[in-house]
């Protein structure tokens, strides 16, 4: 039933703002004892964690997703005590929450958008018991837990800027075996339940997608060695510099640095890049990278070397 | 469309160079093992002439990496 509410309630927001370039993204979340029904009777009883998570992004004008956060860390136990953090960002704020590289993305602010369409951003939280009734008609419900609803809905102006920021965060904690700085390991401190959650999108996803949990789990799921994710990883650190130093805004290529780059110290281009320079003067960045992939590839530890030696 | 070969002695390069093929969506991408270079040397567009040679020199099981572009 709350699944479908909060389906309601998604398609709601959506209706009332348009699903055209904006960015629709909410979390509802609860945590506990839960009864509801008729006045006559309760038909729903349940002990759970139920979390509902949706966001419709449109697609930047570069073809990247605007950044959506969303993130649970709880430490439970029924009837004891609570340690509970949550996070919700989107934009700048989603990339700063993630550890995203903010390098290259046309920020808000950075230039003149003309805009009247308003941002909208709610949170609701429950904590402890809540207990509503009423008249005939009015189901009664009860909640004893934790209870918490995030939505927000912005326009996106300009489809090539990313999506303005917004964040939210709260840490509850009812326990006095755990504090805010011991819910770092994925152990529980209490002896209950552990719950760790995240939802993102465009650099916010990269940058989770990025760390080393993550990137365990993403092997075991595709039953990976783990020397070849090892490997994966320090060949993406070095494209990753290797691009950098070929570019003066981050957006992209700069003709007069990928030249440096590809001239050894005998004056010769490396082999078969020789059209490199006249290819990507002025292009993407991305276009760069996939190409320093692919055919590029067997000249990545030279490139590496050269765009971190000292000058 | 032509075909491209690389060619590791490291099966963990190999396999972690044909994971970042499949991720790139390149064509095709297929790993293979060779103990005898005769198997693959007929193929287009080796990629190194010298460095072909001395490996072939030095005899070793050897991983290709295939994909077309």
């Amino acid at each position: 039933m709350r699944y479908a509410l909060a389906i309601f309630g998604t398609a709601a927001l959506v209706l009332v703002a348009g699903c055209r370039n904006r960015v629709v993204f909410t979390t509802q979340t609860s945590l506990g004892l839960d009864v509801s029904g008729t006045a006559q009777l309760p038909n729903k009883v349940s002990m759970s964690y139920n979390r509902f998570e949706v966001a419709l992004v449109p697609r930047k004008t570069n073809g990247e997703a605007h950044a959506v956060y969303g993130g649970l860390d709880a430490d439970v136990k029924f009837f004891a005590g609570h340690t509970i953090k949550q996070t919700f960002a989107t934009g700048k704020a989603a990339m700063l929450a993630t550890g995203a590289p903010t390098n290259g993305v046309d920020f808000p602010g950075a230039r003149k958008v003309s805009s009247d369409h308003p941002l909208v951003f709610l949170t609701a939280t429950t904590f402890g018991l809540h207990l509503t009734a009423g008249e005939k008609e009015m189901s009664p419900n009860l909640l004893l837990g934790y209870r918490r609803s995030e939505a927000a809905v912005i326009p996106v102006p300009e489809p090539a800027q990313e999506v303005r920021s917004v964040y939210a965060d709260i840490l509850i904690n009812s326990s006095v075996n755990t504090n805010n700085t011991s819910i770092t390991t994925n152990f529980s401190a209490l002896r209950g339940v552990r719950i760790k959650q995240s939802f993102a999108t465009g650099r916010a996803a990269d940058a989770l997608a990025g760390t080393s949990a993550v990137q365990a789990k993403l092997a075991n799921a595709a039953s990976l060695d783990p020397r070849v994710v090892a490997e994966l990883k320090g060949k993406d650190a070095k494209r990753k510099m290797v691009v950098n130093a070929v570019s003066k805004d981050g957006i992209t290529v700069d003709a007069n640095l990928l030249k440096k780059l590809l001239t050894g110290s005998d004056g010769k281009l490396l082999p078969q890049t020789e059209d490199w320079v006249q290819d990507f003067e002025g292009k993407s960045i991305s276009d760069f990278e996939k190409e320093l992939l692919l055919e590029g590839d067997r000249h990545l530890d030279v490139l590496f070397e050269r765009a971190t030696k000292p000058e | 469309m032509r075909t491209v070969i690389e060619v590791f002695d490291d099966p963990i390069k190999a396999q972690a160079r044909l994971v970042e093929l499949r991720q790139a969506d390149a064509g095709n991408p297929r790993l293979m093992q060779v103990d005898r270079l005769s198997a693959v040397d007929r193929r287009s567009d080796p990629p190194d002439p010298e460095d072909w040679t001395r490996r072939k020199i030095a005899d070793r099981e050897l991983q290709v990496v295939q994909y077309e572009r």
